[in-house]
């Protein structure tokens, strides 16, 4: 039995509703996209945005105080990059919600930090976001610092 | 449409590689990723999350070291044996559901490797005769897995092109001034930030287009190694890097295939690779 013929439909039927799902939403119509949600989202879910459309103009850190009461940084010298990572993301997150005006971190954000101070072994003290944003994207060495205390609970 | 055995070799080869260690990579942090896990739990909705999620958050805790060990030996064997259908089955199911637990700590890179793991299974099914399902399936994963590449390439092209630091030139300056990155210094030379961001962008916009033909191909499979290589070291995604590498290799043809198994094979003093 010769099954070859629809390697080529099924390919390009696949590829379509990846492209359908990845590309930006507003190239995309809205019923072709919930129709490639629904395909792609349980097994081939994939996104190919990273420092795309741009780049973000602002570094993120979480601070916490240290036993002297200073400022310092949460977890982002861990010598591991899978830790570094969580770590930016959890930043990552709490910035977006800084950036839409709420300074209450979305709960399992939240839920992350607070197993982040406990591996690191502080106390669920006050958290903050600290951004250093580029104000003219020809001199990215000049940024302005930005503080934001963040409520967890 | 059909495939090309040799390349498949190659390109199992080399998954099986970037496979073992990325699991030896996430041993010395297991705890936080799997054990104790700094994600918390979070299970998509519908059916296919008995699949992807299919441990609970307590048993993980317990799975996750026999899970990777299992991995490890997995891509181990795959590296020195033709691995079968079951193997290949395995191998895509640990890599999902460790990545949907440690969720936080995911990239494009580890999404990347779930989805081609998936077409694996369809690769790793024993070659048949001309016009048999066996083949069909291989042909069918393998160029899914080829078109994969070029949509992630395509898409990730039409993002930038839509931003304005990308076609300004001014993104990569963006990123490297960025702490959590390096080098920074590169910023200190604005011309060679456009010059980059530039190219970057030349690159990711042309490689769907140039992995497709003969003349161009090699040449562009190169610089994408080259830039993947770069962002594995400079940019703390180095699994991501590496993913790309891995799967620019299912673009070469098999007399390319065959040409670098030949020299693999020379110096591992055996005629080819499993």
């Amino acid at each position: 039995m010769r099954l070859r013929w629809p390697i080529p439909l099924l390919v390009a039927g696949h590829t379509a509703l990846l492209a359908a799902y990845t590309l930006p939403a507003d190239l995309v119509p809205l019923r072709t996209r919930a129709l490639a949600i629904a395909y792609v989202r349980p097994l081939f879910h994939q996104q190919w945005r990273l420092f795309a459309p741009d780049p973000p103009l602002c570094s993120c850190q979480l601070q916490v105080t240290d036993a002297n009461g200073r400022w310092v940084g949460l977890g982002e010298d861990h010598p591991h990059y899978l830790y570094r990572r969580m770590v930016r993301g959890m930043a990552w997150n709490a910035q977006r919600g800084v950036v839409e005006g709420h300074t209450r971190v979305e709960p399992v954000i939240a839920e992350a930090i607070g197993r982040l101070l406990r591996d690191q072994g502080s106390s669920v003290g006050p958290v903050r976001l600290v951004e250093r944003c580029i104000t003219d994207p020809e001199q990215p060495y000049q940024r302005e610092e930005r503080i934001t205390p963040l409520v967890l609970r | 449409m059909t495939a090309a055995p040799t390349t498949i070799r190659l390109f199992r080869f080399a998954l099986h590689l970037w496979m073992l260690g990325f699991l030896l990579s996430v041993l010395p942090v297991l705890d936080v990723l799997y054990i104790e896990p700094l994600s918390p739990r979070w299970v998509p909705p519908g059916p296919f999350a008995r699949i992807t999620h299919t441990i609970g958050a307590a048993s993980m805790a317990m799975a996750s070291p026999v899970m990777v060990a299992v991995g490890i030996v997995l891509a181990l064997v795959g590296l020195f044996r033709r691995s079968g259908v079951i193997a290949a089955l395995v191998l895509w199911w640990v890599q999902i559901n460790l990545m949907g637990q440690a969720w936080l700590a995911g990239s494009g890179g580890q999404q990347l490797m779930a989805v081609v793991l998936f077409w694996n299974i369809g690769l790793s099914v024993a070659e048949g005769s001309p016009g048999s399902w066996r083949n069909w399936l291989r042909t069918l994963s393998f160029w899914m897995i080829r078109s994969q590449l070029v949509l992630a390439y395509a898409v990730t092209a039409v993002h930038k092109l839509t931003g304005v630091l990308w076609p300004s030139g001014d993104a990569i300056g963006v990123v490297l001034t960025d702490e959590a990155f390096a080098p920074s210094l590169v910023a200190n030379w604005p011309v060679l930030c456009h010059l980059v961001t530039w190219a970057v962008l030349v690159l990711q916009c042309t490689i769907p287009f140039a992995l497709w033909w003969r003349r161009t191909r090699v040449a562009w499979l190169l610089a994408a190694m080259a830039f993947h290589l770069a962002t594995a070291l400079w940019l703390d995604i180095p699994e991501m890097g590496f993913a790309f590498c891995v799967v620019l290799l299912i673009h070469l043809s098999e007399a390319e295939g065959q040409w670098i198994m030949n020299r693999l094979g020379q110096a591992r003093g055996t005629p080819s690779l499993p």
